[in-house]
């Protein structure tokens, strides 16, 4: 079976599992990820399936280097997380699990760009329940952002795929050429990709997730827009800069948030910046690099959640105002969470310094200054905020005296495993460099690499340890670009006034008043419109001032009388009526 | 402490070197900064310091919040 | 030559007596009979929608006279496809236990079931009539027959059905003028022969007064907006299955009206170039998907939120026909056939909740995604499908209405369908995160709720099942059944 669509199967054990006993569910998942993997193996490079729909051939499953390197990681990371979240009880989240890693599959796998769009929407619809499981107030709150955000890209992806099948004639998903359809279809692939201003949505989802279910979600999502850029648009020099940025962007929030998994998520969004910098650059190189790149991310960034997870689970926090003095009753953790934090700060032996590295030699490759001191910046603060600051505010700093929970052995035995995953592919690179799409003539262990990299690390070590006393985490949040539709959903209180200009200020009364109508709109459609006119009639025509309706919509208050209905219908009538006379 | 500051410099020294006979050597890239022994320590040290300075000054001056900035958390729609 | 469309009319006609009076004798009777002749004529509805794929057009003569004398009865691709999802509903809807889908077990004395029958009889008889003015008398029929049904749904329910008498009645006396007058022009009341004599009349005043008539008496049945007035109240108030007929099929029956006169009555033509019924409609019913919309986010009672809803639903129908491409009266043909589905499974679950917790208020229903799971995870499925997600069956009328938009260049349209997934995901994902996410409030009715039995269940199960299949053999449809209809469109 080389062409088998593997998200059929784990849509169909997404179906079987509610049907098992509750104790078999666990090994239920792992026994269908495994199954997948079978068919994984037997899969082969040139392999398609399709099956004709109207007047077009979908390719339900098309298989070449590139997908397979997704699917690998993909299929691997499913069964990690189903290990670390084995003791789970909650079938909503098994299910949807399985659902979630099924689509993530199928876009990966797609030949054809319909087939890509249903298996899209199911990713966003399924992602969302590991959001609300959390079944907490703020969790509810984000989950429900982060649903309207990616139906909102689900729309525009539904019509940019519409104008491109129109437009070419062709719905095969292939690299795009411009035009207003792929710029839709791009702008739907960036938003997935978190790629600022874009990102708003990740930050704020991402940490509200259960546990287990934010492994899953830093995963997936992100790396298939990942894929789906690589395929679709490889070169376009717009990625190489936006990728730079966003590397950089990253760190700078990630150093200012506070709750250490909100800090995780924007790493995601630095670490997916040197992959979108990798497609940018097009090359084979580059394309290599961000498909490495991807593939260590997935594993080590599942690691560290997992790793904030455990800490989670058994402290009930997650906030580095919160958390302190955990070595002595945590350090297991400790030292997996580490093995995580030097992957992603590329130190060598670990799985970051063999894949990040490509994305930077492709940029050296093209001579691109900017974009490989970009990247490299990028690199210190990864290792600053995640190699340094987190491990030092959760396990050491001020001693909380807290008394974590056990924690079950699944979780440990998750990031056992993927802490030695990550090692080997440090170790043997070779391990890795075989998926790539194509072939690859870069060796990371040159002295040059090792001794730069170490002179990065360490002086930066220095440099936090010279600032560390000063340095203490602050309860606060920051600012993104989702305060755009943030703010003025919601009824806003006083202001920290911590603005500067008047101009920021006029801003805020403007976007204030702004969420109040909204929300007055949403809750009462036809009394929000009589205020409105009638206080038109006040301002402008002097009428008696408006009595405020009320909040929620009443039916019996907005009723139309019988008689205005009937007026309405007769003055259609002599408006269609009189058309006709006239014309 | 005065321990430490010994073991940095000493590094730093040694990476220099390291750097000025194994890599500068090579110029492979013919980026300015690939005939500079140490650029990447100094790098290092110096974006660590300039990242941590801007993003506090980023922070403090515009970006940070109170925690409960967007509303309370609260069971309303 | 076939009498497959009388067979599928005369069992609900038939047993609309017997099940009355059985009723007076025995009740659980009358249950029986009414299942039983929705039944006989599901079978005739299937077959006729096997024998109109294999053979064509189906006529059958009433009596054995033949027009224009006679009256005819027509089975055509649409007409069949129209019947089966009448019927098909219809059977749900009886068996459908009515101590929760009409708020009480059939009352000695009430003909219940017996309206039942005849409200699909006339839903029917609209469809597969053949005659001008037949198609009146069935208008009527279905008419009477769910004024009265929707008063078995309380005090309010009486007001609300006196206020959609009135309005429905007008509208049925300007369906009747315009028949009248098109028989004054053209001597006939037979649709096939009128659709000849009324070729070389198309430039007359009295013609187009006609048409304008006709489509406003069917706008304000279909519930178009503005003339939707009528609406909110009479499916907010009327029992759950009641509600789930008439938002299910009985408002698509009217739309079913606009299209049969459109399409066969006069040429598409007609109604494009020289009248612009389908620009008027295209617009109004845009307008409505967004006011239907925004109007259901506001609401905290479900039924009345499902008929808000049903208002933008019915846009997305009228869009279809606006948009007067092959594409995109594909996109409000499949839409029928998916709200029929997914409107009808929505309200016999307000009936299910109703039955066994006595909650209809959204904020009420928190946690009960875990007491009542397979009846909520048929409303995900549900909404899921409401919003357009793959590979529910309304992602596939979406597909369609939007090629249907982007091929008539129309972007206003194409923006607000895109605009109303977003608005719809809000109201529907508000109820999906009540159920699911928050956890329940300790409210006495929530904690000791379980899951309905299976007389409830069950209908509600095969209709979410529907929806799913229904997204999976969508290209089967369109092309065996819809695409001969769309053909007669210029594209």
């Amino acid at each position: 079976m080389s062409n088998f669509p593997l998200a059929i199967i784990f849509v169909l054990g997404a179906m079987l599992l509610p049907l098992l006993p509750r104790q078999a569910r666990s090994w239920a998942y792992l026994a269908v990820v495994s199954i997948a993997f079978v068919f994984l193996i037997n899969l082969e490079a040139g392999a398609t399936l399709s099956f004709p729909f109207l007047n077009y051939e979908l390719v339900v499953s098309r298989v070449d280097r590139l997908s397979l390197a997704f699917g690998y990681v993909f299929v691997i990371m499913g069964f990690l997380g189903g290990v670390f979240g084995f003791h789970v009880k909650d079938t909503l989240q098994q299910v949807v699990a399985l659902l979630y890693v099924g689509s993530s599959l199928g876009v990966v796998f797609a030949g054809d760009l319909f087939t890509l769009l249903v298996f899209w929407e199911i990713m966003a619809v399924s992602s969302v329940f590991l959001i609300w499981a959390r079944r907490t107030p703020q969790s509810r709150r984000a989950g429900f952002r982060y649903l309207l955000v990616h139906a909102f890209g689900g729309s525009v992806l539904m019509a940019g795929v519409i104008w491109h099948m129109v437009s070419t004639g062709s719905i095969l998903f292939n690299h795009f050429e411009g035009g207003i359809a792929s710029y839709l279809i791009l702008f739907s692939f960036a938003l997935n990709a978190a790629v600022p201003p874009l990102n708003g949505w990740l930050p704020d989802a991402y940490p509200e997730g259960t546990v287990t279910g934010s492994v899953f979600l830093s995963a997936f999502t992100t790396k298939v827009a990942v894929y789906a850029l690589a395929r679709g648009f490889a070169g376009l020099e717009l990625l190489m800069w936006a990728g730079a940025i966003m590397a950089v962007y990253g760190v700078v929030f990630a150093f200012l948030a506070n709750d250490g998994r909100r800090l995780l998520a924007y790493h995601i969004i630095s670490q997916v910046g040197y992959m979108v910098a990798g497609v940018g650059i097009g090359t084979e190189m580059g394309v290599n690099g961000a498909t490495a790149h991807a593939f260590a991310h997935i594993l080590y960034k599942g690691l560290l959640f997992m790793g904030m997870g455990t800490v989670l689970y058994a402290t009930g926090r997650s906030k580095m105002t919160e958390l302190g003095g955990l070595f002595r009753s945590m350090w297991p953790v400790l030292i997996l969470f580490m093995v995580g934090a030097f992957s992603i700060s590329g130190v060598p032996l670990f799985s970051g310094f063999v894949s990040k590295s490509m994305v930077i030699y492709a940029a050296e490759l093209e001579h691109q200054g900017a974009v490989v001191l970009l990247l490299n910046l990028a690199s210190i603060g990864t290792f600053l905020s995640i190699g340094l600051k987190l491990p030092y505010f959760t396990w050491f700093s001020t001693d909380r005296n807290l008394k974590p929970e056990p924690v079950p052995p699944g979780m440990y035995l998750g990031m056992a495993l993927t802490s030695a995953i990550c090692i080997a592919i440090g170790v043997y690179p070779a391990l890795l460099y075989n998926l790539l799409p194509f072939a690859v003539h870069y060796q990371p262990y040159t002295a040059s690499h090792v001794i730069e990299s170490m002179q990065l690390l360490i002086f930066t070590g220095l440099a936090f340890w010279l600032v560390m006393r000063k340095l203490h985490a602050e309860a606060t949040i920051t600012l993104d670009t989702d305060w755009v539709y943030r703010r003025p959903s919601r009824l806003a209180y006083r202001v920290f006034s911590v603005a500067p200009a008047s101009l920021f200020e006029a801003v805020e009364q403007l976007s204030l008043r702004l969420a109040r109508s909204t929300v007055r709109l949403g809750a009462n459609p036809p009394g929000y419109l009589l205020d409105t006119i009638r206080t038109i009639g006040h301002t402008f025509f002097g009428t008696k001032k408006p009595v405020p309706e009320p909040e929620t919509f009443s039916p019996d208050r907005y009723r139309i009388p019988l008689g205005i209905m009937v007026l309405v219908v007769l003055l259609f009538l002599i408006a269609l009526l009189a058309w006709d006379v006239i014309t | 402490m005065r321990r430490w500051i010994v073991v940095f410099i000493s590094l730093l020294v040694i990476s220099i070197l390291l750097d000025l006979f194994l890599v500068v050597g090579e110029g492979h890239d013919g980026f300015p900064w690939s005939h500079i022994a140490g650029f990447f320590a100094l790098f290092g040290f110096i974006g660590c310091l300039v990242l941590m300075g801007v993003a506090k000054l980023l922070g403090h001056y515009w970006l940070e919040r109170e925690e409960d900035y967007y509303g309370k958390n609260d069971d309303d729609e | 030559m076939s009498s497959l469309s009388i067979l599928t009319l005369a069992p609900l006609l038939l047993f609309a007596f017997i099940t009355t009076l059985v009723g007076i004798w025995r009740l659980k009777w009358a249950y029986a009979a009414a299942v039983i002749g929705m039944l006989l004529s599901l079978i005739a509805a299937g077959a006729g929608v096997f024998r109109v794929l294999a053979e064509g057009k189906l006529r059958h003569f009433l009596g054995g006279w033949p027009p224009p004398f006679g009256i005819e009865y027509v089975l055509d691709h649409l007409s069949a496809f129209m019947a089966l999802i009448i019927v098909f509903i219809g059977l749900i809807a009886v068996v459908y236990p009515p101590e929760a889908g009409l708020y009480q077990p059939p009352r000695k004395g009430i003909p219940m079931y017996g309206l039942l029958l005849l409200l699909f009889a006339g839903l029917v008889g609209v469809v597969v009539t053949g005659d001008l003015f037949n198609l009146f008398v069935f208008l009527e029929i279905y008419s009477l027959a769910s004024y009265a049904l929707i008063t078995l749904g309380g005090d309010r329910a009486v007001v609300a059905s006196f206020r959609y008498l009135i309005l429905g009645t007008i509208a049925g006396s300007f369906y009747l003028l315009g028949v009248g007058f098109i028989y004054f022009s053209t001597g006939t009341l037979n649709m096939a022969d009128a659709a000849q004599r009324l070729v070389p009349l198309y430039s007359s005043p009295v013609v187009m007064a006609a048409v304008a008539l006709i489509v406003i008496g069917m706008c304000i049945k279909m519930a178009l907006f503005p003339l939707h007035v009528w609406l909110p109240d009479a499916h907010s108030y009327a029992s759950p299955m009641v509600a789930a007929v008439l938002a299910g099929i009985q408002i698509e029956v009217a739309a079913y009206v606009v299209v049969r006169f459109m399409l066969t009555i006069f040429q598409p033509h007609y109604f494009i170039d020289v009248l612009p019924v389908t620009t008027v409609i295209g617009w109004m019913a845009a307008v409505g998907i967004i006011f239907g919309s925004v109007m259901a986010i506001a609401q905290r009672d479900f039924k009345r939120m499902l008929a808000y809803s049903t208002v933008a639903q019915v846009g997305y129908i009228g869009l279809g026909i606006g948009l007067a491409n092959p594409l995109g009266l594909i996109g409000g043909l499949l839409h029928i056939l998916n709200h029929a589905f997914m409107k009808s499974c929505l309200f016999l679950v307000a009936g299910g909740i109703r039955y066994k917790t006595g909650l209809h208020e959204i904020p009420k229903f928190a946690g009960l995604g875990r007491k009542m799971p397979l009846m909520m995870a048929a409303f995900t499925v549900a909404a899921l499908s409401m919003v357009g997600i793959p590979p529910t069956a309304g992602f596939f009328s979406k597909w369609y209405l939007v090629l249907g938009s982007i091929d008539a260049g129309n972007w206003v349209f194409l923006a607000v369908i895109l605009a109303s997934s977003l608005l719809t995901a809000v109201y529907f994902f508000r109820m999906v995160e009540k159920l699911y996410a928050v956890p329940s409030s300790g409210d006495a009715a929530v904690e000791q709720a379980t899951e309905p039995s299976a007389g409830i269940l069950v209908p509600i199960l095969v209709l979410a099942v529907g929806i799913i299949i229904l997204g999976l053999i969508n290209a089967l449809i369109v092309t065996q059944l819809l695409m001969p209809v769309a053909a007669l469109l210029p594209s």
